[in-house]
C-alpha cells in the first residue's frame, strides 16, 4: 500500500493527539489562515446545527440524515485542539481567548465533551425516540457553551 | 425488528408532525397543586437564581452572587428549612413577598429579586408555586449578607424606588387578542420576567417600558442582551415561531450559533421544559408587540479566511 502525503499526515496527527502533543503553527502556516480555517471549521458545526433545526421544525423531512450531521459534528470536533495550535493567537481577526493557551486541558476536555455528546446525538437520533433526540440537542448546545463562554470572546456574535 | 428504512420513515413522520419539538412531560396536564407549582417554577426561572451552581450548591438553597452596579447580592434560601429558609412562612407571607416585594417583618426586597414581574403572577400561581416549594427536602444553609455599596445598602433606599416604578397591577387580559396572544404576555411578563434582562433600565435601575424588549448593551453581569422585538433588522421580525421554539427547547439560534449566559440558564433550567402550547404562545406574542429598531450587537468584523474567499 503506498503511502500518500495525507495517510502520513492523518498518522502524525493521531499520534500527536493520542500522546497530547500540542502542535504550535508549522512554518509553512500562516497564523491568518490557520485563524480563517478554524473559524470554518466552527461555521460547519454551526451548519449542521442549522440543518438539524430545518429538519427538526419540519421544514424540510430528511429526517434520516440527522444521525449522519451528529457523526460529522463528532468528526470535526475531533478536530478542535489541532486548529488552534500555539502560536494562533493573532493574525488575523479572532474570537479566539488567549485563556484557550493558559488552560489547555480544560479546552481539550470541552471539545472532548463536543465529540461525546455529538456521538451520542447520532445513537439517540437512529434510535428514533423524538423526545430523546430534542433533549440532546440540548446537551450539544451546552456543550458548544461549555467552551465559548470561557474561550472565545463574545461581541459580536 | 422493522427493517431500518420503516424506522427511519417513522421517525421521519413524527418529525413533520413537530413531535420532535413537543414531546415534553409538560404536555401531560399537572393534578397536584404541587405539580402544577413544579411547571411554574420553570416557567419562572426561580431556580437559576436560588441556586448557587458554581459553588456546588444545592437547589432552591440560595447564595447565588448577583454582580451588579450596586454591589453583590446573595439570593436566599427558599427551601423549606423552617431556620435558614422560608419553612415558617405562610400562604400570606408568600404572596405578600411576590406581590409586594414586602418581608414577613415588613422590609422592603431589592428589586434584583424580579418582583415587579412576579406581582402580576395570578394569585393561584403563587400559592401553587409555594405548594412546590415545600413539597421540596429542606436544606439548612444560612443566607449570606448581600455586599452593597452605600446608599443601597440601606434597604430602607427601596422604599422611594418602590414609590417611583413599582405597580402591582395584574396583567389585565387584552379581550382584543387572541387568548394564545394573552396566554404569551402572561408567560413573558408575568412569569418569565424576560424583560428584566430584555429591556434596558433607567438611570435608577428601573425597566424603561417605552423600550419594551429592544435589548440593552449593559444587562445583568455586564451582558449584551439582544432585541426580541420583530423588527427585521435589528430584532427577532425574521424568525418564524418555530424558529423560536427550537431556540427554547435546545438553546441554539436558527443559523447554528449557541446561546450562552443568563439565556442559557434560563432555558436549562426552565423554559425548556414547558410545553409545546406555552413555547408557541411566547412566541406568538413576541411577534405580536411592536417591532423597535435598536442594534444591540456591533455588525460582525471582516473574517480571516471570509465567507467566499477560495484564493
Ligand atoms: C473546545 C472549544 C469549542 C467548542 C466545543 C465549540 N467551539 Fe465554536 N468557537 C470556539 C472558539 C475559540 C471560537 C473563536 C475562533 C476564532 O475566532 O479564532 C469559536 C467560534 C465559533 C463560531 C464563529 C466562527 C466564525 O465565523 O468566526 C461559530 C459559528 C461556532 N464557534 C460554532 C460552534 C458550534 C455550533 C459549536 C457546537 C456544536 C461549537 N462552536 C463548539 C471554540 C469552541
Ligand atoms: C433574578 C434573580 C431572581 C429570580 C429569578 C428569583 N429570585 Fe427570589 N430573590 C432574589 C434576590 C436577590 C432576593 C433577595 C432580595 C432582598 O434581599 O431584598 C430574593 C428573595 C426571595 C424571597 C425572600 C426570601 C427571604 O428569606 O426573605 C423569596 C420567597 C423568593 N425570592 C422567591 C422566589 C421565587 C418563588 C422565584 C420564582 C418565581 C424567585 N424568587 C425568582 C433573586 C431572584
Ligand atoms: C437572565 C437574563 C435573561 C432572561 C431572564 C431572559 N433572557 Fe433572553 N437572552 C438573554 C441574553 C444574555 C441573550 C443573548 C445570549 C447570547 O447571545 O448568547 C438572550 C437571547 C434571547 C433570544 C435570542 C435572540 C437573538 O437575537 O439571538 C431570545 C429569542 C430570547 N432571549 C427570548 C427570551 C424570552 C422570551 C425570555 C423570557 C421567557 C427571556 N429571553 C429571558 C438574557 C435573558
Amino acid at each position: 500500500m503506498k503511502l500518500t502525503r495525507a495517510m502520513a499526515i492523518g498518522a502524525m496527527a493521531a499520534v500527536m493527539a493520542a500522546t497530547g502533543v500540542v502542535s504550535g503553527v508549522s512554518a509553512a502556516d500562516d497564523p491568518a489562515k490557520v485563524i480563517g480555517y478554524r473559524q470554518a471549521v466552527m461555521k460547519g458545526l454551526a451548519d449542521h446545527i442549522t440543518a438539524i433545526a430545518m429538519v427538526a421544525k419540519g421544514e424540510v423531512s430528511y429526517a434520516g440524515h440527522v444521525a449522519g450531521h451528529a457523526q460529522s459534528m463528532a468528526s470535526l470536533a475531533k478536530l478542535i485542539p489541532e486548529i488552534f495550535p500555539a502560536g494562533s493567537e493573532a493574525g488575523a481577526p479572532s474570537e479566539a481567548k488567549p485563556e484557550i493557551w493558559k488552560d489547555w486541558d480544560k479546552f481539550a476536555a470541552a471539545a472532548k465533551t463536543l465529540e461525546d455528546q455529538s456521538a451520542k446525538l447520532a445513537e439517540v437520533a437512529a434510535g428514533g425516540d423524538v423526545g430523546a433526540i430534542g433533549a440532546q440537542l440540548g446537551e450539544v448546545g451546552k456543550a458548544c457553551g461549555g467552551c465559548h463562554e470561557p474561550f472565545r470572546v463574545k461581541k459580536a456574535q | 425488528m422493522p427493517p431500518r428504512g420503516v424506522t427511519i420513515a417513522l421517525i421521519g413522520a413524527s418529525l413533520l408532525a413537530g413531535a420532535f419539538l413537543s414531546r415534553t412531560a409538560a404536555d401531560e396536564p399537572p393534578t397536584s397543586p404541587a405539580e402544577r407549582g413544579a411547571y411554574i417554577v420553570r416557567a419562572a426561572g426561580c431556580i437559576a437564581c436560588h441556586t448557587d451552581k458554581k459553588g456546588g450548591g444545592k437547589e432552591l438553597a440560595g447564595g447565588r452572587a448577583m454582580v451588579t452596579p450596586y454591589g453583590t447580592f446573595y439570593t436566599p434560601n427558599i427551601t423549606p428549612d423552617p431556620e435558614t429558609g422560608i419553612g415558617k412562612w405562610s400562604d400570606e407571607d408568600f404572596v405578600k413577598a411576590l406581590s409586594e416585594g414586602v418581608s414577613p417583618a415588613g422590609d422592603h426586597y431589592y428589586p434584583a429579586f424580579p418582583y415587579s414581574s412576579y406581582a402580576r403572577m395570578t394569585r393561584a400561581d403563587m400559592l401553587d408555586l409555594k405548594a412546590f416549594l415545600f413539597a421540596q427536602a429542606p436544606i439548612a444553609r444560612p443566607n449570606t449578607p448581600h455586599d452593597l455599596i452605600f446608599p443601597f445598602s440601606l434597604r430602607i433606599a427601596n422604599w422611594p424606588w418602590k414609590l417611583l416604578f413599582f405597580s402591582n397591577r395584574p396583567l389585565d387580559p387584552d379581550p382584543k387578542a387572541a387568548p394564545e396572544i394573552n396566554r404569551g404576555r402572561y408567560l413573558v411578563d408575568a412569569l418569565g420576567h424576560c424583560g428584566e434582562c430584555h429591556t434596558p433600565r433607567n438611570i435608577l435601575g428601573a425597566v424603561d417600558n417605552e423600550d419594551y424588549l429592544s435589548g440593552t448593551k449593559s444587562g445583568p453581569e455586564g451582558e449584551l442582551v439582544p432585541n426580541i422585538t420583530p423588527d427585521v433588522e435589528t430584532g427577532i421580525g425574521n424568525w418564524s415561531v418555530k424558529d423560536i421554539v427550537f431556540l427554547f427547547r435546545t438553546g441554539f439560534r436558527p443559523d447554528g450559533n449557541d446561546l450562552q449566559g443568563g439565556m442559557r440558564e434560563a432555558i436549562d433550567d426552565g423554559l425548556k421544559y414547558l410545553s409545546q402550547a406555552d413555547l408557541e404562545a411566547i412566541a406568538a406574542y413576541l411577534k405580536s408587540i411592536p417591532p423597535i429598531h435598536y442594534q444591540v450587537r456591533a455588525p460582525r468584523p471582516p473574517k480571516a479566511g471570509g465567507d467566499f474567499n477560495f484564493d
